[in-house]
This record gives C-alpha cells, sequence and structure tokens, in this order.
C-alpha cells in the first residue's frame, strides 16, 4: 500500500510475525490478506452488501455458496452488524449510512480473516454514536487479532487502546503501555501534546 | 446581437430538421414503391438492369459484420490499452501515449483508406486470406478497429479515473491483486461508461464510408467469407450517388434512410446510457451529503 503513496520514504526494518514485509521473497497479496486494513472515509464498493463481504474469500478462490454464506454471516456478526442487514444482503452497500457503511468495512476486512488490523482514523468521519458502535467493536475484536488505530483523538486512544505510541511528523517519539504514556510520559513532547499544548 | 445568437442556435437544429425531412421525403416514397419487404430484404441489387431490382439486405448485413468486427477488435485493443494506461503503466507515459492515441483520430479517413489499401490489404490477401483475396470484410473491420480506437481508449479510460480510487485501495487492502482489483471492481464499477463509449465507437463504425470503400472491395454480394468482395450501406451510397440518377438514386437516398435509423438508434441509446451514468454519479454525492 506504501506503493501508492507518493513521496513516502521508510528506514529501518519492518516486521510483522517475524517476516520482513519489504523483503523480495514476501508474497505481498499474502501480506495483504493477513494484514487487513480499514480507511478514514468508508468505501464499500459499489457492489451489493453480500458481495462486498464476499470479495476477499472470492479473491483467495473460495466459490462454494454454503462455505461464502458462512463467511458473509461470520463476518457481518463479527462486526455487529448482522442484525442490521441480514434483509438486505443484496442490496446496494453504498445505501447503508456512514456508521454502517463503516461496520461493512470492518466485517469485509474480518473475511479475509487478518491477523492484524489497520484502521485509519476509522471514526473521524462519523458521529458520535456510530463512533462509540465501532469502538465497542474494537474492544471485541481485540480479544483475537492485534488492532492498529491511528487517532487524533486522545479520548479514544485512552477508552481503548492497551498500548500507544506516540509519533511526530513521522518520528516515533514514545511508545507504551497507554496508561503510562497518558499519565506520566517520558518525553515533554508527549506531555505537551496529550495536554493540549502543543506547538 | 441577439437575432445573430438566435439565428446561430437555430440553424444547427435546421439543418437537422432539414436533413432528416429530405431523407425521410425522398426515401419513404421509394420504399413504399418498391415494397418494404423487398427493399430491406431483397437480396438483388440491380439498379442499372433493364428489370432493375433494389435489394438493400446483402449490404445491410455486410454493415452490420463489419461494425461488429471491428467493434470487436477496437474494443478488445482499446480496452485494454485504457487498463493500460489506468493502472498499469509508469504515470510518466500517461499523458503521452493518450495524447499520441488522441492524434490519431485526427487523422482524415481517406488516409486510413490508404493506409489499409497500401498494407492491410496486401498483408490479408498473402498472409491471412485462403482464398487469396485481400478486399473484404476482415481488412475493412481491421482499419475500422484501428480507426475507432481513440474514441474506446478515452471513454474508457476518463470512465475508469471517474470511479473513486478508494475502491481500488480498498480491493487491495483485501488482499486483491492489481488485476482482481482493476477487472472485479474497477471495471464493473466503470461499466456504463464504457457501455456508451461501445456506443459511440459503433455508431463511427457504422457511419464510416471513406475508409472502408477504399479496402472492403465493392461487390454488392451477399456476404459469405471474412474475405470477399463486399459493400455496406455507406459504400453503395457513396458509389453509386455520382452517377445513378432517377429511380437508382432514390434508392441511394433510401438506403441513407435506413443508415439513419441505425445511427439514429445507436445515438439515443448513447444519450440514455450517459444519462443513467450521470445519474448514478449525482445519487452517490446526494448519499454523500446526508452522511456528512
Amino acid at each position: 500500500m506504501n506503493d501508492l503513496v507518493e513521496g513516502c520514504r521508510m528506514e529501518g526494518e519492518y516486521r510483522i510475525g517475524g517476516v520482513d514485509i519489504f523483503d523480495k521473497e514476501t508474497d505481498v497479496n499474502v501480506l495483504r490478506k493477513n494484514v487487513g486494513m480499514v480507511f478514514q472515509k468508508p468505501n464499500p464498493f459499489p457492489m451489493s452488501i453480500y458481495d462486498n463481504i464476499a470479495f476477499a474469500p472470492r479473491t483467495f478462490g473460495i466459490t462454494k455458496k454454503s462455505v461464502l454464506d458462512e463467511i458473509v454471516e461470520g463476518s457481518l456478526r463479527r462486526a455487529s452488524i448482522w442484525d442490521e442487514v441480514k434483509d438486505r444482503l443484496r442490496k446496494n452497500a453504498l445505501g447503508m449510512s456512514g456508521g454502517q457503511q463503516q461496520r461493512l468495512c470492518i466485517a469485509r476486512s474480518l473475511a479475509a480473516s487478518p491477523k492484524v488490523l489497520l484502521m485509519d482514523e476509522p471514526t473521524s468521519a462519523l458521529d458520535p454514536i456510530s463512533t462509540g458502535k465501532i469502538e465497542e467493536l474494537m474492544e471485541e475484536l481485540k480479544k483475537d487479532l492485534t488492532i492498529v488505530i491511528v487517532t487524533h483523538n486522545m479520548q479514544q486512544a485512552t477508552r481503548i487502546a492497551d498500548k500507544t505510541a506516540f509519533f511526530l511528523l513521522g518520528e516515533l517519539v514514545e511508545y507504551g503501555n497507554t496508561d503510562d504514556i497518558f499519565i506520566s510520559p517520558k518525553d515533554e513532547r508527549t506531555e505537551r501534546y496529550i495536554t493540549g499544548r502543543f506547538g | 446581437m441577439r437575432g445573430v445568437f438566435l439565428f446561430s442556435a437555430i440553424f444547427s437544429i435546421l439543418a437537422l430538421v432539414t436533413i432528416t425531412v429530405f431523407l425521410f421525403i425522398s426515401g419513404v416514397p421509394f420504399i413504399a414503391k418498391t415494397g418494404f419487404a423487398k427493399f430491406i430484404f431483397g437480396s438483388d441489387w440491380a439498379p442499372l438492369a433493364d428489370d432493375p431490382s433494389y435489394g438493400i439486405f446483402p449490404m445491410i448485413v455486410a454493415s452490420l459484420y463489419v461494425t461488429a468486427l471491428s467493434v470487436l477488435i477496437g474494443i478488445g485493443v482499446g480496452l485494454f490499452t485504457a487498463i493500460a494506461l489506468y493502472k498499469f503503466c509508469p504515470k510518466k507515459l500517461v499523458a503521452p501515449i493518450r495524447q499520441m492515441i488522441n492524434l490519431l483520430a485526427g487523422i482524415p479517413s481517406v488516409i486510413f483508406g490508404l493506409f489499409g489499401m497500401t498494407i492491410i490489404v496486401p498483408f490479408v490477401r498473402d498472409y491471412v486470406s485462403p482464398a487469396g483475396v485481400g478486399y473484404g470484410i476482415l481488412s475493412a473491420s481491421l482499419v475500422l478497429g484501428i480507426m475507432i480506437l481513440p474514441t474506446v481508449v478515452s471513454v474508457s479510460f476518463d470512465s475508469l479515473n471517474s470511479v473513486s480510487n478508494t475502491y481500488y485501495e480498498g480491493a487491495l487492502a483485501l488482499g486483491a491483486t492489481k488485476e482482481q482489483a482493476t477487472f472485479k471492481i474497477m471495471l464493473p464499477a466503470a461499466k456504463s461508461g464504457i457501455l456508451a463509449g461501445v456506443v459511440l465507437a459503433i455508431g463511427r463504425s457504422i457511419g464510416e464510408t471513406m475508409a472502408v470503400i477504399m479496402v472492403i472491395g465493392g461487390s454488392p454480394e451477399m456476404p459469405e467469407s471474412l474475405f470477399q468482395s463486399v459493400r455496406t450501406l455507406t459504400a453503395n451510397i457513396a458509389m453509386g450517388a455520382l452517377e445513378l440518377n432517377g429511380d437508382a438514386l432514390s434508392a441511394l437516398i433510401a438506403t441513407g434512410v435506413v443508415l439513419f435509423v441505425f445511427t439514429l438508434i445507436l445515438n439515443v441509446s448513447f444519450s440514455l446510457l450517459k444519462k443513467e451514468t450521470g445519474d448514478k454519479v449525482a445519487d452517490k454525492k446526494d448519499r454523500r451529503g446526508v452522511k456528512k
């Protein structure tokens, strides 16, 4: 995905589960399957809810309808949106509300059964109620998989994160348990940022 | 001054109405006189015979064959070109390649005809045709296929580009390859725009005259092979227009009526498709507005 960003600069080593992700040997498509990503703006495909979820498994060659049905239902249930959409799986996903679309996108990522889920400000385009639902969902999901979330909302970070890292202009300033970072930050810049006296 | 503007605006409408009325007034009575079925489905075109007969069915079939085959060629190559430009070729090359393809659209059709006569026809005759005939449907379709390339490429490329890139990123994030993302997500999303381009290309193809005359042979025979001299509707009109008169000339105008009806159908379906695409985009905007 970095390749899509122009002017992107990288330093150091990048390992997920011990695998160097920029090694030539690493299959990026397997990597992308293991690492799901949810974007800032909900981006469901312009097709039915069912086809949205079934996209990833179909990409990996699953064609049997009963298996697909199972994956679709399971993913939607895990993203706690099944009850809201089970009667309109064949309807276009673009007809859903923003919050529903975002949970659909999470369900769609889950259908690829990732081990890590990247979330790039998943709630910044949503209203507080939808945000609450997604945070609840993250609490639930983090039991089974690693969630890496980017957020500008510090309350959100304290609510949902176990560990927090503070980046400033691409530099990792501080990393540690969420409680430690927010209560007793080691770096002065972190402290200024979390107390809102930045800049 | 207002009068000038008004006149200019009316002028083009006037031209359209005049052409349509002229075609139908001079063509339709002739079709009625000859008999609709005999004219459309008659297979014998002999306007200069003692007992003249005016059947244009072979020409209709030839037109349809040439159009279908050329559109197949043009779309096959054009769509893949558009996809290549869209995601699979270095960004620096996109603009120059597009410009060159657009230049192709500016070449006069008679030049395409010359190119067809001197390059494609001999090539088809020597290497492809089993009977050693170069002029015919295949040569005409190849020339036309190249001619409609710019239309197909630019319309397809624009419709692909107008699809939100977030779909593409979303598909990649789910583990799809670039190809899967393009063919399974972007192409379906751009479908109606591409279809509109296809209809436009069909219109160009069926209406093209000069380039076709120069490579298709011209015998008004029923097409039975790709390598046989035949005649399209357009070629029929152009070849006879300067030498025929009287009833035979009316027959040509009537041929024009048939061609006109074909292109009219295509144009109407093009605007319908375009409208549908526009509606969809507007729809999406509405929903975005609601969300925020």
